[in-house]
């Protein structure tokens, strides 16, 4: 609206406008509302990136491996290993430090002898696999880590242009406290929660009543009208 | 015997631009109800938003104006002083313009039975329908009354402005048909220039911030989500904010 229509405006009769200050008021009113959408759009983004990187088929066979090996039970897991082994040695590795760096049983030794002196070519195609399995595990971590970082980027700069966004303060706690696509900080994880707590996020909440009842750093401090706490009980002559 | 009313050119004329005006005068009182409905919905929605974030506003001003004053005595320097003076100039202006005239309008919500009738005071009372200059004065000042009244939803005062302009001092003009031709014109230019103003006027309110606002919060809630009351609470946590930035600020500073 150009000045001139903005002094018709005010003269007009019956109109309650009055330019300047309430038209400012209105104005940045408006713009708080595009950036709180502009921010949300970033936080749909980074949640669509968020979501990419943890439903990458590399980093579920990263992560199921990683399950795998932990059941030593499992035979399937020691084969594997023996594998490994086999792997280690056609790279060049000392075979009695392979063997110790992997843990093998006697038995596993024998096994990798065995298949090592008698089916040489299943042995190699053996480590093929393995190999090209292990590129592939590799491609999806790296997926994983540049979706992740992707991600933060998007949340950072949706919080930008609304500090205040619950859902974008709770999400950045998560991310500098596990250290996900950023180097860890528990300091900004922790202004972030309480912020997002302020705002009323059941989920910041809950991660606080956590660190309050746990005496971590973070608990809300005694006078912080935002953080419900469960009416107060005297524990005169507990004892 | 062919009866053949013989009717003259001037006559015809005459006929036709009455039409024309009768059309025009029903199109005017149209817009003049779509205008004043405009400024209305406007300043209720304005009192509305300065009354529930206006206020907000100008409360986050006075924190960031404190805290800008305390950085300046702590610095000293004269961008900080410069930086809290302009501080304190917004707090006081938001302050002036959530407090002020435009907050107290109250919400419009016009029955259909009041529009009816405004619509007919802009029909009957209209100043671009006037034949005299006393006359137009007189529909002028009773046109003021009536949308003063339609903005407070009075439809007393509204039926008062047209039993007044009933029992005005007769103002018939005198003049044959050709002074009347020359009035009928008169009034259709007036009319047709009033109808370009209603517009940019129109035109003028609707690219306002407020009216792109109020478009956005009625967006909004139909599908019912409450702006307003989102940005209340966004500005309340910015408020808390600056609250305890000040304390810590001022509790720094004595220990000092």
């Amino acid at each position: 609206m150009n000045q001139a229509n903005a002094i018709e405006l005010i003269q007009a009769p019956g109109a309650a406008l009055s330019v300047s200050a309430v038209s400012r008021l209105a104005a940045r009113g408006r713009m708080d509302l595009l950036c709180s959408e502009e921010a949300n759009e970033w936080l749909h983004k980074g949640m669509e990136m968020h979501t990419a990187a943890f439903e990458d088929p590399g980093w579920i066979a990263v992560v199921e491996a990683q399950a795998h090996s932990r059941s030593q039970a499992d035979r399937h897991v020691q084969f594997r290993t023996i594998i490994e082994f086999l792997r280690l040695v056609a790279e060049g590795a000392d075979p009695d430090a392979a063997s110790e760096t992997l843990k093998l049983s006697g038995e596993d030794r024998e096994m990798a002898r065995t298949l090592r002196s008698f089916w040489p070519d299943t042995s190699a195609s053996l480590v093929r696999a393995v190999q090209k399995e292990r590129e592939g595990e590799r491609a999806g971590l790296l997926r994983h880590e540049e979706r992740l970082r992707r991600a933060f980027h998007c949340f950072q700069a949706g919080y930008r242009l609304d500090p205040y966004n619950r859902e974008i303060n709770y999400i950045l706690a998560e991310y500098y406290s596990v250290g996900l696509g950023v180097a860890r900080d528990e300091d900004l994880a922790l202004l972030h929660l309480r912020r997002s707590a302020a705002s009323g996020h059941s989920g910041a909440l809950r991660a606080l009543g956590y660190r309050y009842s746990a005496g971590l750093r973070g608990a809300p401090p005694p006078d912080a009208t935002w953080f419900p706490r469960p009416a107060h009980r005297s524990t005169r002559g507990a004892s | 015997m062919n009866a053949e009313i013989y009717i003259s050119p001037q006559l015809d004329e005459l006929a036709r631009k009455r039409e024309e005006l009768a059309l025009l005068e029903s199109v005017l009182a149209d817009r003049e109800l779509s205008l004043a409905n405009l400024r209305a919905e406007l300043a209720a929605f304005e009192g509305r938003y300065l009354r529930q974030i206006g206020v907000l506003y100008a409360e986050l001003d006075d924190w960031t104006a404190r805290l800008a004053e305390l950085a300046a005595a702590d610095a000293g320097t004269p961008q900080a002083q410069s930086a809290a003076a302009q501080a304190r100039a917004q707090a006081q202006d938001s302050y002036a313009a959530s407090h002020g005239e435009a907050s107290t309008a109250e919400e419009f919500w016009p029955q259909p039975e009041l529009k009816k009738l405004f619509r007919e005071v802009c029909n009957q009372v209209h100043p671009d329908r006037a034949a005299t200059e006393p006359d137009r004065d007189l529909r002028e000042k009773l046109m003021a009354q009536a949308n003063a009244a339609y903005k407070r939803q009075d439809a007393d005062a509204l039926r008062r402005v047209l039993e007044e302009y009933k029992f005005r001092p007769d103002a018939a003009p005198g003049g044959g048909s050709a002074a009347e031709r020359e009035r009928v014109i008169r009034q259709i230019q007036r009319i047709t220039r009033r109808l370009g103003e209603i517009e940019a006027e129109i035109a003028a309110l609707t690219s306002a911030e407020i009216a792109k606002l109020m478009a956005k919060v009625q967006g909004e809630a139909a599908k019912g989500r409450d702006l307003m009351d989102e940005m209340a609470r966004s500005i309340r946590m910015r408020i808390e904010q600056a609250r305890e930035e000040f304390q810590e600020h001022a509790a720094t500073e004595r220990v000092r």
